[in-house]
């Protein structure tokens, strides 16, 4: 198995742009990687997509060519991945695979939604389509509805509280104001979290991830060839694992076993522990699930998830900085753009361009991309 | 309502698999009395289109007496985790379950 460096990233804002069609977005990710890279779209020997429900969305498919072609890739395989908001994060497995087995040396990985031009109750029902369509969605479960049971029971269990989610939004939301990317860059205090609409009890609108435009790409070289570009950034491990997709069939709800064991191998390929991650991006779709990863990732022991995000353990300039992107709360979630973005975040991180919101000493990251209620998860390890 | 009980461990389905968890793949059918507990639920303030006229709405992910859990809707008085939930109807596919005591 051949070692894999990152070599490029791009991305767009991510936001509510009215005027921007799917394909200037993925197009705009990607030309701007290319262009960080220095490549040229003909030295692109292989292109991945990941995309949520493009087809749902803005009604267009075959989407992976048409993109390609967008860039000017002629001729090389295109070719789209869809594992709900883990969409590109597993484009980037099979991306990574296709070079770390020697089949290619440069592929260019994208991630891309256009979300906003669904009204918010059409939204909904294209999201909760990455549920069971048979049993939960039936029955009139959303995603913010799967989250929130999967609150309910988390606070059961282990006494978690409503200021323990809050503080989540309250110091993703910070973040974010430092990036020039996200969606929502405003500081938000616990009072307004906790006093936000409710959705699906005990979550309100700050404990929900944003409906979001966006696309991110990264360029991925094998290691050997790496000299050639600027300041790569080495994959030091990286694993993808699936679960049931029905909240119903799983034995616990408060934690996610795809999680643990893509983390599980993804730690050992790279020779690390959780000790060992300097920042981290996580999928907090939901405030819920931000703690729930904290501890199934072993940042932190089973139901402390809460009380170490209270305490600043994974504030800015805490011990283990945690979505210093300001995360999918508060950069947004393009769903089938967010695994790859977090990727460009801790790029930009490892590389120290991460301006404002840069972490001194970060040296390995690591991003945690979750699809639906976890039936699918791709855990990457990066260091510089 | 009908369950389908693995006949290799005896693990409970509402809906069967191909395959138990324990490799098997025969069920035989069973009348349950659809009496259980919730195991977590939630109530909806907002939903997708296809339910918006029914909000605000609860619902629950129910573990029956048999082991099986299932999300369900919930009618009558809000419930909360631990409670004893009864089945109180079944409507296009979907399970409604109420409180125990109602």
């Amino acid at each position: 198995m051949r070692s894999v460096s990152i070599v490029g990233m791009g991305k767009t804002p991510f936001g509510a742009f009215p005027d921007q069609s799917i394909l200037d977005l993925a197009v705009g990710a990607g030309r701007k990687c290319l262009k960080d890279s220095n490549v040229a779209p003909s030295q692109v020997e292989a292109f991945y997509l990941g995309n949520f429900a493009g087809p749902s969305f803005v009604g267009q498919n075959h989407l992976a060519p048409y993109v390609a072609a967008g860039l000017g890739i002629d001729g090389a395989p295109a070719t789209r991945f869809e594992a709900a908001c883990a969409s590109s994060g597993a484009a980037f497995f099979h991306a990574w695979m296709a070079i770390a087995g020697g089949m290619y040396d440069l592929v260019l990985v994208a991630g891309v939604e256009k979300m906003t031009s669904q009204p918010l109750a059409r939204v909904t029902e294209i999201l909760a389509s990455a549920g069971d369509l048979g049993g939960e969605v039936k029955a009139g479960a959303t995603f913010p509805a799967m989250f929130a049971m999967i609150a309910q029971r988390y606070m059961h269990q282990f006494g978690a509280t409503r200021e323990h989610l809050a503080a989540v939004a309250v110091k993703n939301h910070a973040n974010g104001a430092k990036n020039p990317d996200a969606h929502l860059r405003k500081t938000i205090t616990l009072e307004q979290a906790l006093a936000g609409r409710p959705i699906a009890d005990p979550l309100t609108i700050y404990d929900c991830s944003l409906v979001s435009d966006g696309a991110a790409a990264v360029l991925l070289a094998a290691t050997e060839r790496a000299g050639e570009f600027r300041k790569p950034i080495r994959v030091l491990g990286v694993a993808q694992a699936s679960d049931r997709l029905a909240l119903a069939d799983k034995e616990d709800i408060t934690t996610f076993p795809a999680v643990r064991a893509a983390a599980r191998q993804a730690y050992a390929m790279a020779g690390a522990g959780p000790a060992d991650i300097d920042i981290a991006e996580l999928h907090d779709c939901f405030t819920i699930a931000e703690i729930i990863a904290m501890e199934d990732l072993g940042f932190v022991p089973r139901g402390e998830g809460g009380p170490a995000t209270a305490a600043g353990f994974s504030a800015l300039h805490g011990e283990k900085p945690i979505n210093t992107s300001g995360g999918l709360k508060s950069k947004g979630h393009p769903v089938g753009a967010t695994g790859v973005g977090q990727l460009c975040d801790l790029v930009l991180q490892l590389r120290c361009e991460a301006g404002e919101r840069q972490v001194p000493s970060a040296n390995v990251g690591l991003a945690q991309n979750l699809g639906g209620s976890g039936a699918t998860c791709v855990v990457t390890i990066l260091g510089r | 309502m009908t369950l389908h009980l693995c006949t290799g461990c005896g693990q409970a389905y509402v809906t069967p698999p191909a395959f138990c968890r324990c490799g098997g793949s025969e069920f035989r059918a069973v009348e349950a009395a659809g009496r259980g507990q919730v195991y977590s639920c939630t109530i909806l303030h907002a939903a997708a289109a296809a339910h918006e006229a029914d909000l605000p709405f609860q619902i629950a992910i129910i573990e029956l007496e048999e082991g099986a859990r299932l999300t369900a809707r919930i009618t009558g008085p809000a419930v909360a985790i631990g409670d004893a939930v009864r089945l109180a109807g079944e409507r296009e596919g979907v399970h409604f379950f109420t409180a125990a005591t109602t």
